[in-house]
Order: C-alpha cells, then sequence, then structure tokens
C-alpha cells in the first residue's frame, strides 16, 4: 500500500507532484489560518508521513497519536516549534530538507542559476528594495487615490515623494539580505550607510560600495531610508524603540523585513502617529505565527496611509518556495526509498 | 508696488518661496481639479503674471482678459494648450528659462525610470495585493502560499522603445539581475548594447513575447497611436505584466481592459491613461481597472518627486522673476 503523506498546508504545486510520485497526498486546504494541533493529531492517525512548514508545531500529542508515524518532513529543527524529545523517545525521525547552498557573494546577472540557490535571502532583498521605491514614489498612496476619485491634477503635487537617486540608505545590520540588497541600491544611485558587529575590511567596503558608521545613532539620523537587518537574538529584542525613532529625519522611512521583535511597535506607531517619522515599510510584526492564531497586524498600522503591509513575504515568490518546499518533499521521498516504496507515478 | 503672480495649481514652496522675494503671490488653492478657464481669466484681471503648469490653457479669452499681463510663466509652449498667437498679438510674452543641457546633465535623475522599477517590483512581489490583505482579515499563514509572486532575477523584461526612461532604468533592473531585451528605431551600435547589457529584438512581436514585463515605452506620436493592442496583448504569456509609464494613447486601452479581465495576460501596472487633462476634467481611469486587484495605478507621477517638480517649477519662477528684475530696471511702470 502505497504510504500516505499529510502536508499541513498548501505547497506549490512541484512539491505535491515529487510526493506524488511515490505516495498518496493530502493536504490541509485552508489559507486563512493555521492548522491546528488537533487537527495534526487526527491527521497523524492517518498518515504515514507528515510534511510541516517552518512553524508547523510537532508536539508530544501528535507524536502520541500515532507512535508508527514514519517520519516528520521539516526544513530545519526547531526547539522551540518541534517536540524533538518527544520524536527520539517515539523513535519518529525528523526526515530534514538538505539546506540548499547559499548564491556565491559574486552573483549576479540573468544567466546566473539562480534557482540551484537557496532564494529567501535574495528574494527579501528584492522586497526591501520594492517597499523603498514604493515610499520613495508612494505607489501605494498613488494607486489608492486612483481607485478612489480617479481625478488628478495634471503634474499633481499630492503625490510627491522624495525618490531614490542621491538618497541615503541606513543598513542597521549587514547579513545576506542586506549584501543582496546593496548591489540593487548602489544601482538606484543611493549611498549606502551600514553598522555591523565586526566592521568589514576596507577592501570589501569598497567593493560593495557602503560606509561603515561607527555610530549606530549616526547612522539613524543620516539615513532617508532606515532599514532594519540585525539578527534576531536575544541581545536584540526591541532594540530599535521611542529613542531610536526620536534620532530618524522626520522625512525619513523606516523599514523592517528581518524580525518584527527587534522593533519596538508601539514605539513606531507612536512615531508614525505623531509624524516623527515619514512612513514605513513593514514586512514583519511583533506578533506572528505560530504565536497567535488570530488577526494580529495592529489596527493602528492598519489605518495608515503612509505605511506599506506585506505578510512576512520575503522569500514568496514561485521559484523561492518551490526551492524551500521542493527539500523537505525530497526529504520525505528518500526516506520512502530506503524503506522500500515503489515509485506509483511518472514525475 | 510689488507685481502680483498668479500661480495656476499647488507647487513646492521652494519656487513660491523665490517669487515671494520678488512678488506677492496668489496660488490656485485646490489641488482635486484643474483650474478651469472663466477662474484662469478673472486670475488675469487681477495679476501681473500667470504662472502655468504644462497643461494649464492659455486661451485667446484669458489674454484678453487683461492685455495689461506682463508675461505667463511657462515651461513650454505646447501646442494645442497655449495660445501663442493670441499672447503675441496682445504682446504678452511667454516667459521660458529652460536649464541648459549641461545643467540639466548634472542634476540627471531617473524619476520615470524608478517608478517604472518599482511598478515592476510591485507586480513582481504583488506588494499592493499584500498590503490590501494585511488591511484586510489581518491573518495569514506564516510562509503563506497566497501571495507568491515572479520575482525578478532570471526573469526578462522588453523594452519596447528605448529612449531616456529606459535608459535610465537599464543600470537598475540589470542590478536586480533581469534579462533585458529591446526594440528601437534605430538599433544602437553593438558596442554600446554590450555596455548597456541589453539585446535587440528586430522583430517586435518577438520581443513582445518574450517578456515577463513588457514595457512600452514608445515616443508618442502620430504613428505610435494605439501601437499595442488586442493583437499584441495575445501574444504576450499569460503569466507577463504590462507596464505604461510613457503615454496612454500609445495603448488601445478597452483591448487592455479586457486582455486583464480575460486573463490573457497576468497584470499590469499603469502611470498613463487613455483620457487624461487636459482632455478632461472628470475622473477619467476606466472603473473597470479601479476595480481589478491585478494592476497597480499610479497618476501620471513619474517625475513626482521634490526635486524634480521642484526644479521644474523653479525654471518657471525664474522666468517670471527675471522679468520682473528687468523691468525694474528699465524703471517700467506697473499696469
Amino acid at each position: 500500500m502505497a504510504p500516505k503523506v499529510f502536508v499541513a498546508q498548501p505547497i506549490p504545486v512541484p512539491a505535491l507532484d515529487r510526493l506524488r510520485e511515490y505516495a498518496d497526498v493530502e493536504v490541509f486546504p485552508f489559507e486563512h489560518r493555521e492548522v491546528s494541533v488537533a487537527e495534526l493529531e487526527s491527521a497523524a492517525r492517518r498518515s504515514d508521513y507528515i510534511f510541516c512548514m517552518h512553524i508547523t508545531p510537532i508536539t508530544a500529542s501528535i507524536v502520541a497519536a500515532n507512535p508508527n508515524l514514519k517520519g516528520f518532513g521539516v526544513s530545519a529543527p526547531r526547539t522551540d516549534v518541534q517536540d524533538l524529545a518527544a520524536c527520539d523517545a517515539a523513535g519518529i525521525p525528523l526526515l530534514v530538507a538538505k539546506p540548499t547552498p547559499q548564491p556565491p557573494p559574486d552573483a549576479g546577472g540573468a544567466e546566473f542559476p539562480w534557482q540551484e540557490y537557496a532564494l529567501n535571502p535574495r528574494c527579501t532583498a528584492d522586497l526591501m528594495v520594492g517597499h523603498i521605491l514604493n515610499l520613495a514614489y508612494r505607489v501605494v498612496e498613488a494607486d489608492r487615490f486612483c481607485r478612489g476619485t480617479g481625478y488628478f491634477q495634471e503634474q499633481s503635487m499630492s503625490f510627491m515623494g522624495q525618490g531614490c537617486t542621491g538618497k541615503t540608505v541606513s543598513l542597521y545590520g549587514l547579513g545576506r539580505v542586506a549584501r543582496h540588497a546593496v548591489k540593487r541600491l548602489r544601482a538606484l544611485d543611493m549611498n549606502v550607510l551600514y553598522t555591523k558587529r565586526t566592521r568589514l575590511s576596507s577592501e570589501e567596503e569598497e567593493e560593495l560600495g557602503v560606509e561603515w558608521m561607527e555610530d549606530k545613532d549616526e547612522l539613524i539620523a543620516l539615513g532617508d531610508y532606515v532599514c532594519m537587518l540585525a539578527n534576531f537574538e536575544e541581545a536584540n529584542y526591541k532594540i530599535f524603540g521611542a529613542r531610536e525613532f526620536a534620532l530618524m529625519k522626520p522625512s525619513a522611512y523606516f523599514i523592517n523585513v528581518a524580525r518584527g521583535r527587534l522593533v519596538e511597535e508601539d514605539a513606531l506607531i507612536d512615531a508614525l502617529e505623531k509624524g516623527t517619522i515619514a512612513g514605513a515599510g513593514l514586512d514583519v510584526f511583533i506578533t506572528e505565527p505560530p504565536l497567535v492564531y488570530d488577526s494580529y497586524i495592529p489596527e493602528a498600522l492598519r489605518e495608515m496611509d503612509n505605511v506599506v503591509l506585506t505578510p512576512h513575504n520575503g522569500g514568496a515568490t514561485h521559484d523561492g518556495r518551490r526551492t524551500g518546499t521542493l527539500a523537505v518533499a525530497n526529504a520525505i521521498v528518500d526516506d520512502i526509498i530506503v524503506r522500500g516504496g515503489e515509485r506509483l507515478r511518472a514525475a | 508696488v510689488r507685481p502680483k503672480i498668479f500661480v495656476c495649481q499647488p507647487i513646492p514652496p521652494v519656487a513660491i518661496d523665490r517669487m515671494r522675494q520678488f512678488a506677492e503671490v496668489e496660488i490656485f488653492p485646490f489641488s482635486h481639479r484643474a483650474i478651469s478657464i472663466a477662474e484662469l481669466e478673472s486670475a488675469a484681471r487681477r495679476s501681473d503674471y500667470l504662472f502655468c503648469m504644462h497643461e494649464t490653457p492659455i486661451t485667446a479669452s484669458i489674454v484678453a482678459a487683461n492685455p495689461n499681463l506682463r508675461g505667463f510663466g511657462i515651461s513650454h509652449p505646447y501646442p494645442g494648450i497655449v495660445d501663442a498667437d493670441a499672447a503675441a498679438a496682445a504682446g504678452i510674452p511667454l516667459l521660458m528659462k529652460p536649464r541648459s543641457p549641461e545643467e540639466q546633465r548634472a542634476n540627471r535623475r531617473h524619476d520615470t525610470s524608478d517608478l517604472m522599477v518599482a511598478l515592476i517590483l510591485n507586480l513582481a512581489y504583488r506588494v499592493l495585493d499584500a498590503d490590501r490583505y494585511c488591511r484586510g482579515s489581518g491573518y495569514f499563514q506564516e510562509m503563506t502560499m497566497d501571495l507568491m509572486g515572479l520575482g525578478c532575477f532570471d526573469r526578462t523584461v522588453s523594452l519596447y522603445g528605448f529612449g531616456k526612461v529606459a535608459r535610465g532604468a537599464v543600470k537598475t533592473l540589470r542590478g536586480l539581475d533581469m534579462k533585458l531585451l529591446y526594440n528601437k528605431r534605430t538599433r544602437l551600435d553593438e558596442s554600446e548594447e554590450e555596455e548597456l547589457g541589453i539585446e535587440w529584438v528586430a522583430d517586435t512581436d518577438e520581443l513582445i513575447a518574450r517578456g515577463d514585463y513588457v514595457c512600452i515605452l514608445a515616443n508618442f506620436e502620430d504613428v505610435n497611436y494605439k501601437l499595442i493592442g488586442a493583437r499584441e496583448f495575445a501574444l504576450m504569456k499569460p503569466s507577463a505584466f504590462f507596464i505604461n509609464v510613457a503615454r496612454g494613447r500609445l495603448v488601445d486601452e478597452d483591448a487592455l481592459i479586457d486582455a486583464l479581465e480575460k486573463g490573457t495576460i497576468a497584470g499590469a501596472g499603469l502611470d498613463v491613461f487613455w483620457h487624461e487633462p487636459p482632455v478632461v476634467v472628470d475622473p477619467y481611469i476606466p472603473e473597470a481597472l479601479r476595480k481589478m486587484t491585478n494592476v497597480v495605478l499610479t497618476p501620471h507621477n513619474g517625475n513626482a518627486t521634490y526635486e524634480t517638480r521642484g526644479r521644474a517649477t523653479l525654471e518657471i519662477a525664474d522666468a517670471i522673476i527675471d522679468d520682473i528684475v528687468r523691468r525694474a530696471s528699465l524703471e517700467m511702470p506697473l499696469r
């Protein structure tokens, strides 16, 4: 009998096709909410494998629901959402996706084989540049305006923005996402300042075209677009708060595609409401799944005209999510093959 | 007595501040509509100068309303908008002060190009969809598959036309690792193509068919009227997006709406429309477009940065100020 895989949320077709070569596949059908623990327990009872996304919980109760489960397919072990001890005790393996290599630092051009590499940081960088351009040219506001009254003065002064040319981007942190973004920001003729725990070598700074700021306060004060890109770790919890927003130019925008918990969200809302800063582009929020199951983007943000909101969607290209989900599917398929499973359908 | 300048629409403070050093300035206060001819006639009667934007009409009736007007500050005598003969007959000068090519080069910006890239990124990452979604139910699945987009790298941009705007976008699009195809009346040198990193496609049908993002950038002239219509949209990939930051009249707008409604193409980013001022004074973006979630609409806003509009309005302000200073030096009386 063909093994049965339960997929914990809708995923791109290529990963499903891969699974269906070796298994019968059931997909949790809803996109407006997460699968619940009760639903996962029930799914475990009628399945051989569970395909988990990054934040799908693996609890002792799910493990207990079917101790004969053959494995959980995961992209990476995560102690905050997965009870690894319970899996171990029951002898159910975590089938971990083979890590996709990061593109080399000099990757570039349309001819580069992007599909062979991890795409999440690159896509997130593009989304960040998208946020900056959106704010610089007030595209979201302009769109709303066009859909409303539909009339605008030729050469209207209503939607003037500050644009990109010659403006300064302050990168608070310079990891993978920031590095990918730098090339695109430089192409827009923007000045790029950065801070980082460990300063880059001066050759590397020159090659990237970025300028080091010793003093973080100065970095914040000089930026027309201040981008939060620090690693999320305990020490960085709410590192950007009321004090930092007060340092920003009132004409400057705040962009966060990193993690919501790096920022004091109430202070951000306050700064936006009081006009301490001009606006924000936000892909991440202080409460996100798996911590919450209800609506969680603050009402105050959702009512503002000068913010652009995206739902932690940095990696959400068809290519990027295909690569990520295929890697998990392959981990499950490999296990099916090892256990002597037969190919049911052609690819 | 200081001369009086009437400014025909709200403009950036930088130009107003400069004029106020030399004159009394009155500003038409509304931005939700264009000034009417009756209002311009009335303003002419109580003013010495009219500060006109690109689309402000200068008619014989406005000239007749005050034959003692000292000048119209304009950026360019657009035919069909500026009745230059009527102004000349009344001896009212059209005051212009275009920047020298050197100054223009020194201050080169790529605002319209940037806006085009912004529209591409918006469509590629479905930013507007995502924003609307966030403002709505407010819940989304972590790693949601709801809002996946086409992305940029590996994708092909087809530039139908290759003037200033296209040229200004090349560096950014290349920076996004996109493949660039183009067509132009006269092909560039091969060395220039190579330097820019763009590939010539002789057949415009092929150009349209290969693009993931098809950008119309042709000059607006009679021969290019409705250059893109139902036939061309049918050539596009169904997954491809159409982008227009050039002129609405290059495109058969009904055919575009039809292609969007039928799913012939995936979506569009539009900064320009078939009907725009001064042709119309009522709402004019078609209702059908305003209801679609796969389009991004901006109000002919390609040069709408403080710098660019500030500089454009300063040119007109300086033309008027030069005339004020010249007349003062000649001790020419007001009215």
